[in-house]
This record gives structure tokens, C-alpha cells and sequence, in this order.
């Protein structure tokens, strides 16, 4: 069931690609995705090239994709392994989500950081006591770890 | 050139009735995907005829034996079948030019020549005298005395520096024997059963025959549909396969073809009369220009409607299913024997609001289907007529558009094969529950829709319930699930029983 559904949404993501994301799987095996996200225009993020790793549990859609950041980010959200704290990862999945809507959440996450439900705390501080140090050391990160 | 069937089949002589044939199938190119033309027959046919009557009589202990090659993709070829001293088997295909026009049916020579692995790998130090071989000889007769004499020649020699090598180790040659050997006796042939099957088919018409399959096992033949005046659309074609085995005419015997069964008449056909290729393709002409009526209404719908299942063109199913929009559909069934002016059995798939209307519609006007019809109205019209609507084209359905998709929106998928096998379910009520939602096929259908206006999207009962049961906030009352729909959060209601 879960493999007949992760081969309509590829076929989907091919004729309809979500924008500054694309996603596909790294071998052989449908269940293991790699996916790169732009940094949005309006960020800190812009110019960088940031990879994931989505990991589809057997009784997907019922259970929602594990998504990682392999690239690092400076952001209150997702922490230095790369885990995104993001309620539709977790409480909020639901099968009507979406790989594609999976990933421009992610990409609107960039954006528009959510401080008051940190992984981060450190940066979460940070982005509310002083914005532009934030922009400042997130467009650094970007630089370095991801262009 | 061709004096008698006899003349370009032979069979084995060293025992007069032995003559195995099994090609393995990776050695044969692209059997699939060109497409069989006559012409590949006659032509191996005719480089059969090469290999002479004469040379069956001169030879009582002959090594080899020509094997009937069709459909294989080779402009024109021949497969013999070599035997070793040692009794072992291997097989050789010869690929070989086509005559000039004006000696049609002599040899036009030997363009190439493909080996079984083992047999390649004993003549791998004797590639120069082959291609000799190759290049100066007049017959496919004549190649193969003289290849089985380079390979006898090669054997020899393999044995003689296995002796030196490993002097004393009999043991392994003399196991190695009885293996040899084997091969069972269902492999045994006929030889006739070739003439037989080839005359069959030359006295058929070869414009009938689309394809023979290289084991000589099966045929696939073109049934055309008579031609008529006041049909849509005449002369439709359809595939008859014929699988039989060696007893051909008599035997085992399948035949297939891709139309609804209560239409195929099979007591005429009985497998215990024995009958030729010709009066069974006889036989199903007739059942197709029976069949003309339901494939006319066939026709005429994928034509017309957005089909959802089965594939556009499948006669073998005499029902259709066809996209009404908003996530429902209309599962339309029509009577094989009567599909003009029967009235289909008529079920529609969605969301009530949807099809509530049309199922009122419909049960009101079914029972004035015959009367108030002009007869040259096909029931697509008629339905359109009684429904107060306009199917959607089959240009309008496309696999991206949501709209139309009545696949369940939480598998993505329309059948599901198994539905207990994959979704959890402890207690036996819940499995009972999938157990009677299942179609007559073992497999479940989309049959829950969200009731929600502007959402109506269609789920299997089993993926709702597994959602539920996921969640935190499902209340369950008097064996139903009561959660909200994944897409708009409306309260969708679930019976489990």
C-alpha cells in the first residue's frame, strides 16, 4: 500500500514540481529519498542549497516521513542534526499531506522561524533579542555549509 | 522449391521419433518486441527446405536435427540442435541470408552463427576453421556435418588433456555421464506434430497469423470482424491465442481471446473434437460478429465518456467505469448477450450529495429503457438522457486533475488486494467488516465518501479506519469510527461491522 502511494506522489512531484524544492529517491529503494531545498529569496537562507534525507515508514501514509537536513542550518528549529521541529512531522501529520506540501512547509519554515516552539533555545533567543545578529550569523552558515 | 512439408522438417533419426525442442528463451532476441511477420516463417521454412529430403535418408546416424524457427525476431534463421559423442545436447542458431529473388528457395548462405555457452567455449581454439566453414559452404546440410566434426575433433582433444592433466580421475567423467543423458520424456515430439502445425497454418492464410511462438506451442491469431452495414465501426480485430501440445489437432488445447466468457460458445469447441486451426478460427469469427452489439456500446462509451476503468478497448469485461466528476463515478454494466437494448445494471460511486440525485434519476427512468428509446440510440445516450446529463469527455480526465480521481485519497490506489494483510487490525470485527466490503474478486473498492460539499473525496473503508485508529481524538459509538476527513476536517462516520 505504502509503496503503490510513494510511486504516485514521484510520479506527481515529476509533473508538478513544487517551487526552489525537488525530491526523488537516492537508489533503488522507494522508501529512502534524498530532497534539496533553495533557500527562500526573502531570507537569511537565499543562495544556499540546503539537502535532506525523507525516510518513508512502512504504514505511510498513516505515519508521517521522517525528514532530516544533512546540510547545516542556523535556525531555531531545526537543531545540529538536522532534526525539524515542525507540528505536520509529528502530531499534525495527516494523510492528506503531501511530500510536495511537506516541503514547501519546510521551505516556509525557513522564512518564517517559529521562536515560541524552539529545538534551539540558544537560537531562538537570539532571533527574538536580536534579529540582525541572527540574519547576520544564518547568512554566515549559509555561506559556509551550504553554497 | 517446397516439394511437401516433409522436405523442411525432419526430425532426429538415431531414434526416428526423438526430437526434443525448448529454446531457452533468453537466447532469443526480442521475441516481444518485434512483431511477427510471414514472411520470418516461410523464410526459415524455406532454409529448411536447403537442408534436403535426401539428406535424411543418406544419414541414418545423423548428429543433428533442424528445428522449425518463428517469431524470433531473425529476418530468417534456423535452430539445430547438435548432439556430442557424449550425448550431451547443444544448440546452434544459424542466421541465413535471404535468396536473391530469382533463386528463391535455394541457400543464400550463412550470415551468422550464435552458440550455446558450452558448446561455444569447446570451439573457443577452433574459431578459425569455423569461419572457414562459414564463408565455403552451400547448405545449412552441409555446415553442420562439418561443425560436428570440428566438434568431435575438439572433444577429442578436451579429453585427451584432461587425461594428461588429471590422470586417473575416471570418476568424474563417468559421473559426469548419466546427466547427460537425462531429459525427460515429455520433451519427446512428433515429428509430424511440425508438418502438422505448419500446414495448419499455411491452409488458415498466414494473413491470420500474427504471431507464432518459438516453441511451437502456442499461435496468436487476427480475428477479424465481418464487415457490416449497420454497424458503427466493422472490421475491429481481435487476438485469438492459441496454446496446444503435442497431440496437436487432438489434445490439450486453450484458447483465449479478450471478450466476455458467456459469449464464447466453448461447448461448439469442446477440447475432446479435434479441430484445425482453421475451424476454430472459423469459430471465432462468429463469436465476434456475435459480440458485435456489445462492442459497438463499448466503443461507443470509451469514445465518448471519460473511462476510468478498465483500460480503453478491453472487450473482456463487458462493463465500464466512467468519471462523473467531483470524485464519483458511474459503474454501468451491460448484459453481453443483449448490450443494446438491455438495460445495464447501473451503480454509482461518490459522495451522496452527488449521486443521490442521479440514482433517483436513474431508478426512475430504468424502467422505461426499452420504450421510450428510438432504436438507433446507443445506451451511452440513453443513459445521458435518463440522467439529465453529459458524461465527461475523455479528453476532460486527466490523471493530474484531482477532480476526477476516485482513488481512495489516503492509498492513492482504486483496488486494494488485501486489505486486512496491510492494515492493522487486531480484533476479528474489523477484519469481518473489510471482509464484506470486498467485490466479488477478492479486492475492495473506494466506498466511503466524505460528505462535505466542496470535498467529496472518496476513501476504502479499511484506510479510514486505520487513520482513526491512529488518533487520539476518534470516538467510537455503537461499532462505528467517528473522525474528521484528512482533507477538509469534516466528521466522517465509519461502521466497523
Amino acid at each position: 500500500m505504502a509503496l503503490k502511494r510513494i510511486t504516485k506522489e514521484l510520479v506527481d512531484l515529476g509533473k508538478d514540481p513544487p517551487s526552489n524544492c525537488s525530491a526523488g529517491p537516492v537508489g533503488d529503494d522507494l522508501f529512502h529519498w534524498q530532497a534539496t531545498i533553495m533557500g527562500p529569496p526573502d531570507s537569511p537562507y537565499q543562495g544556499g542549497v540546503f539537502f535532506l534525507t525523507l525516510h518513508f515508514p512502512t504504514d505511510y501514509p498513516f505515519k508521517a516521513p521522517k525528514v532530516q537536513f544533512t546540510t547545516r542550518i542556523y535556525h531555531p528549529n531545526i537543531n545540529s542534526n538536522g532534526s525539524i521541529c515542525l507540528d505536520i512531522l509529528r502530531d499534525q501529520w495527516s494523510p492528506a499531506l503531501t511530500v510536495s506540501k511537506v516541503l514547501l512547509s519546510i521551505c516556509s519554515l525557513l522564512t518564517d522561524p517559529n521562536p515560541d516552539d524552539p529545538l534551539v533555545p540558544e537560537i531562538a533567543q537570539m532571533f527574538k533579542t536580536n534579529r540582525l545578529r541572527y540574519e547576520e550569523t544564518a547568512r554566515e552558515w549559509t555561506r559556509k555549509y551550504a553554497q | 522449391m517446397l516439394s511437401g512439408p516433409s522436405s523442411y522438417l525432419e526430425h532426429d533419426c538415431r531414434s526416428r521419433t526423438r526430437g526434443r525442442l525448448e529454446y531457452p528463451s533468453q537466447l532469443i532476441p526480442n521475441r516481444q518486441s518485434v512483431p511477427f511477420c510471414c514472411r520470418t516463417v516461410r523464410h526459415a521454412c524455406l532454409a529448411m527446405a536447403s537442408v534436403g529430403t535426401a539428406a535424411v535418408a543418406k544419414h541414418h546416424r545423423r548428429r543433428f536435427c533442424v528445428l522449425p524457427l518463428g517469431g524470433s525476431g531473425l529476418e530468417s534463421g534456423v535452430a539445430v540442435c547438435l548432439y556430442h559423442i557424449s550425448g550431451q545436447e547443444s544448440r546452434v542458431w544459424l542466421d541465413v541470408h535471404e535468396p536473391a529473388k530469382r533463386k528463391a528457395g535455394q541457400f543464400g548462405g550463412i550470415a551468422g552463427v550464435r552458440m550455446e555457452p558450452a558448446l561455444a567455449c569447446l570451439l573457443h581454439e577452433w574459431a578459425r576453421p569455423v569461419t572457414r566453414l562459414i564463408r565455403s559452404v552451400n547448405s545449412v546440410d552441409e555446415f553442420m556435418h562439418e561443425l560436428v566434426k570440428l566438434v568431435d575433433a575438439a572433444e577429442t582433444q578436451g579429453v585427451m588433456a584432461d587425461a594428461h592433466g588429471a590422470a586417473g580421475d575416471q570418476k568424474s567423467a563417468l559421473l559426469l555421464r548419466p546427466t547427460l543423458h537425462g531429459g525427460g520424456r515429455e520433451g519427446i515430439v512428433r515429428a509430424d506434430f511440425y508438418e502438422r502445425v505448419l500446414h495448419d497454418l499455411h491452409a488458415l492464410g498466414w494473413q491470420h497469423v500474427k504471431h507464432v511462438h518459438a516453441s511451437f506451442q502456442s499461435v496468436s491469431l487476427i480475428v477479424r470482424e465481418s464487415k457490416s452495414s449497420n454497424s458503427a465501426r466493422s472490421g475491429r480485430e481481435l487476438v485469438l491465442d492459441i496454446a496446444f501440445d503435442h497431440e496437436y489437432p487432438h489434445g490439450r488445447r486453450v484458447c483465449t481471446i479478450a471478450l466476455p466468457p458467456t459469449l464464447l460458445n466453448v461447448s461448439a469447441i469442446h477440447s475432446t473434437t479435434s479441430l484445425s486451426f482453421k475451424e476454430l478460427h472459423a469459430h471465432y469469427v462468429q463469436v465476434v460478429d456475435s459480440a458485435r452489439e456489445l462492442l459497438d456500446v463499448l466503443d461507443d462509451i470509451d469514445a465518448h465518456c471519460a473511462v476510468l476503468e478498465p483500460r480503453t478497448g478491453a472487450y473482456d469485461a463487458a462493463f465500464r467505469r466512467v468519471a462523473l466528476g467531483n470524485h464519483s463515478s458511474l459503474m454501468v454494466e451491460f448484459d453481453p448477450l443483449n448490450a443494446l437494448n438491455g438495460a445495464p445494471i447501473c451503480r454509482f460511486l461518490g459522495a451522496g450529495t452527488f449521486i443521490t440525485p442521479l440514482q433517483r434519476k436513474w431508478s426512475h427512468g430504468a424502467a422505461s429503457w426499452c420504450e421510450m428509446a428510438p432504436d438507433s440510440e446507443l445506451p451511452r445516450a440513453r443513459l445521458e438522457r435518463i440522467l439529465g446529463i453529459t458524461f465527461e469527455r475523455p479528453d476532460a480526465f486527466s490523471e493530474a486533475d484531482d477532480n476526477f480521481s476516485t482513488d481512495c485519497s489516503i492509498c492513492y490506489a482504486y483496488h486494494i488486494e488485501d486489505p486486512g494483510a496491510e492494515a492493522a487490525a487486531p480484533d476479528a470485527r474489523a477484519g469481518s467488516a473489510r471482509a464484506q466490503r470486498q467485490t466479488s474478486d477478492g479486492r475492495s473498492v473506494p466506498d466511503t465518501a466524505c460528505e462535505a460539499h466542496n470535498c467529496a473525496r472518496m476513501y476504502h473503508r479499511a484506510c479510514l479506519i486505520e487513520w482513526f485508529r491512529s488518533l487520539p481524538n476518534t470516538r467510537s459509538t455503537l461499532g462505528s469510527l467517528i473522525g474528521e476527513c484528512p482533507y477538509c476536517t469534516t466528521m466522517l462516520l465509519v461502521r466497523m461491522s
